[in-house]
């Protein structure tokens, strides 16, 4: 009886790995595929923003406060340009954006697969403990529990087979995981750059063409952006830590004194979005949000172009 | 009320905890109750000033974790059980302990003093800088709390650790111990090993608000990401420290009142228990998902939070292996305990989203992160804590809790705590931040938040009948028999409730077949 329970689980534990290794091979493979664009994008980044050349090592190095002055020479070329408008930019990029993978829409279908999957595990404990519950309920009063012996084998088998099963899961979730983290994490070549700067209890975000918009007043007249085109936001805070936070673009990043950090975005169709602050920031942390609104890129570029 | 204060007795020094952790359970709960008036509805609600719903967020979340859980999980369960359980007269260090006592309420004090300073902190429980330094809220009295807390904590560590190692009754082999003394030894090697962290990173914070330091100012070479760092490699320990005891008290209680050896009892303690010890200190970065540090770290440290998915789930299991063929009486502490595998699969489950880094970019510091938790510490544990204490109960007063109220309560407590918390999740994926005195951009999720204060004074309703029954039973209960519940561990088949100085008529000495869970045809060889 022993020897059924051990190729029992000698069968779920080649099957898990089985399912580990398909899974990693399909992350590795699609890690692989994104690694090119990667290595790109942290060149543009070194060339673009100059100063951030160990951030693009380490994606956001810190940026000590005393080099800010630094950043902002380093950022001027790019505000030049920007002023032959950064219209063919946008164009320009429109047509790879059709093969950039949209974040937001990976969140939403990894979410529906997670969902799926804590249902069928939730499921499966829940039916068990009920059916125990119904079932083993204490008939004589002097009635003493019947749970079989446990051996060696035994043992192991509940050990290793329920963990080979979680483990399989795991890395399933994990090469999931990561193959959209590739897409939040990788900013596509030619985004529209955004400087932000946090404070209590405001948002600010400086456009290419050096336009400077505030968040509060986004609240009555919505910030525009351009639908289709990757966004990045890259920013850092005055005083505290705060984070930006986009709900509908799946997408947070803390904003803090001393590091820039970045959030990339875009969005498919044209529509209106909050912005918000969500890391506790003091007494007006919940006043500090916004409105954006992405409307097509010719429009956007009219609007940009009259606010710088 | 003299021989209350200076006892060494460890079965007084851990009714006083359970008294200490409930006065912060009550005090916390109310602070609670207010923070979801306030969000009932839009706007300001119950108070203009967001600095007062601040400082209830503080006290509410410093002192539910600091003061209510962990004391009363190691605290008191340790304190009354431990010797018990192992059949030790007392503790290795009596004095020790009433000194780790005293300083607990010395810190429940200065806690709550917080409200009767000017300037209360306003700096939530984890008090990250720069806002932690900046604020003109008393940081100090946070730092302080946490130190006399810490200094406790680690006193009564290696207190038991002392207990469980030298003083186990003569033949009692460690895998003969109950799996509550593994789950809490567990507990306190995470506390030795972390606390200083934790102390280390508040006393810097001190320094840099007083004493013009500069450890968390980039302007001065300072980093804000090397506080949250610290706080962290304790504060994810610690949350092992509140749920592998509260696992183990809800084990000890399934399997007294089903009657059944704990299902797989070695796998639980080594590959459960202990294997969290080890991989739950490589996974704090997964509070600091969206807090800029470096990719490759965020990518490992999901992996990691992952397996740790394994040991847990090999505890829910042993928990739910208990029952099976089991001889199930449902009693109050055991409704209590068999919720908790519920409420726990939620909140745990909640979790492997919160492990991947991709999809916590959205989710996190958002209501599906606080509703998450709420399942695996505001619930779980606590329902863990209640159970044991109704369990418990004929031991500590030699009476029985009153099981029509408690029954009553535990229904109230149950309907309160997932209307609560359950609409929670919702709202949270559509983006509702933590923290938030007002929620102007989200006019939409008001009929959620009221159903959620509905719960929240639900809750409260069922906690005076659960604290009102527990008092009136100690006082006017039906006496209790030597062993209700016909357990065969060693605190009711070898003593009298409430057991007398020196705990055992005569020292209990065990043989080699011996198990706290020798039911039906077990003995400790076939567990």
């Amino acid at each position: 009886m022993t020897k059924w329970y051990a190729f029992a689980g000698a069968v779920l534990g080649v099957v898990s790995w089985a399912t580990v290794a398909i899974a990693s091979d399909q992350a590795a493979a699609d890690a692989a595929a994104a690694a090119p664009a990667a290595t790109q994008e942290e060149a543009v980044a070194a060339d673009a923003a100059a100063p951030a050349a160990d951030a693009a090592v380490a994606e956001e190095g810190a940026v000590p406060a005393a080099d800010a002055a630094v950043a902002e020479e380093g950022a001027a070329p790019m505000e030049e340009a920007a002023v032959e408008p950064a219209a063919p930019a946008v164009e320009e990029h429109a047509a790879p954006a059709a093969t950039v993978n949209n974040p937001a829409e990976g969140w939403n279908t990894l979410w529906h697969h997670v969902l799926i999957d804590l249902y069928v595990i939730g499921g499966i404990f829940a039916l068990i403990t009920i059916a125990f519950m119904v079932t083993y309920t204490r008939k004589r009063d002097d009635q003493e529990g019947d749970l079989p012996p446990m051996n060696l084998v035994l043992s192991l088998t509940w050990a290793l087979i329920p963990a080979f099963i979680f483990m399989a899961d795991d890395f399933y979730l994990a090469a999931n995981g990561w193959k959209l983290w590739i897409d939040q994490r990788n900013v596509p070549e030619g985004a529209l750059e955004i400087k932000g700067l946090a404070y209590m209890y405001e948002w600010e975000f400086e456009f290419e063409n050096g336009a400077v918009l505030s968040g509060n007043e986004s609240r009555e007249n919505p910030i525009l952006l351009p639908v289709g085109a990757p966004i990045v936001i890259r920013s850092h805070s005055d005083d505290v830590v705060h984070s930006l936070m986009f709900p509908d673009f799946r997408i947070k990043e803390d904003v803090m004194p001393g590091r820039t950090t970045f959030i990339w975005f875009m969005d498919s169709a044209p529509g209106d979005h909050l912005f918000t602050c969500t890391e506790y920031c003091g007494v007006g942390h919940s006043n500090m949000w916004g409105r954006v609104k992405t409307v097509p890129a010719t429009e956007f570029e009219a609007w940009i172009a009259e606010k710088a | 009320m003299k021989e209350w204060i200076f006892t060494t007795d460890h079965k007084r020094i851990g009714i006083m905890y359970l008294v200490g952790s409930m006065a912060a359970f009550v005090v916390a709960g109310i602070m609670a109750l207010l923070i979801r008036l306030e969000l009932s509805s839009l706007g300001p609600t119950l108070t203009d000033n967001a600095t007062n719903y601040n400082v209830w967020l503080y006290f509410h979340g410093a002192a539910m974790i600091l003061a209510f859980l962990i004391p009363s999980l190691t605290g008191f369960f340790a304190n009354y059980l431990i010797p018990l359980m192992i059949g030790a007269p007392d503790v290795a260090f009596p004095r020790i302990n009433a000194f780790s006592i005293w300083l607990f309420y010395v810190a429940i004090v200065l806690a709550l003093s917080a409200f009767m300073v000017p300037d209360p902190p306003d700096v939530m429980w984890t008090g990250y800088p720069p806002y932690s330094v900046q604020t003109t809220g008393n940081t100090s009295m946070y730092v302080f709390t946490v130190h006399l807390l810490g200094f406790s904590s680690i006193l009564g560590a290696v207190n038991f650790l002392c207990t469980v190692i030298y003083m186990r009754a003569p033949g009692m082999g460690w895998n003969q111990m109950n799996f509550f003394v593994w789950a809490t030894l567990a507990a306190f090697v995470i506390q030795l090993i972390f606390i200083p962290v934790l102390a280390a990173a508040v006393t810097l914070l001190l320094f840099d608000k007083y004493f013009g330091t500069a450890f968390f100012n980039p302007d001065a070479g300072g980093d804000v990401l090397l506080y949250q760092n610290l706080f962290w490699f304790y504060s994810h320990p610690a949350v092992y420290v509140i749920l592998i005891p509260a696992v183990g008290v809800v084990a000890e209680v399934m399997a007294g009142m089903a009657r059944n050896p704990i299902f797989n009892y070695k796998v639980a303690v080594y590959g459960g228990a202990w294997a969290i010890v080890v991989l739950g200190s490589d996974v704090w970065v997964h509070h600091l998902y969206t807090s800029g540090m470096v990719d490759w770290l965020r990518i490992g440290m999901m992996v990691t939070t992952l397996i740790i998915s394994i040991p847990v789930g090999l505890l829910m299991i042993s928990l739910v292996g208990t029952l099976y063929r089991g001889s199930i009486q449902y009693n109050t502490a055991m409704l209590y305990a068999i919720s908790v595998l519920f409420l726990f699969l939620i909140g745990g489950l909640t979790g492997i989203p919160l492990a991947m880094t991709s999809i916590t970019l959205h989710l996190a510091e958002t209501y599906f992160v606080m509703a998450h938790f709420h399942y695996v510490m505001a619930v779980s544990a606590t329902f863990a804590v209640f159970s044991g204490v109704y369990y418990w109960f004929p031991k500590m007063t030699g009476r029985m809790a009153n099981e029509t109220i408690g029954k009553l309560g535990f229904v109230l407590n149950f309907v309160g705590i997932n209307l609560t918390f359950w609409p929670l999740f919702s709202i949270g994926v559509d983006g509702m931040p933590r923290r938030y005195f007002d929620y102007a951009m989200f006019p939409e999720f008001e009929p959620t938040q009221k159903m959620a204060t509905m719960g929240a004074i639900i809750i409260a309703l069922s906690m005076v009948v659960v604290i009102f029954n527990w008092v009136y039973s100690a006082i006017a209960g039906v006496k209790a028999p030597l062993n209700p519940w016909g357990s065969k561990s060693m605190e009711w088949t070898h003593t009298q409730s409430p057991p007398g100085a020196g705990n055992f008529p005569t020292p209990p000495t065990v043989s080699a077949d011996w198990s706290p869970y020798n039911y039906g045809k077990h003995t400790a060889q076939t567990i």
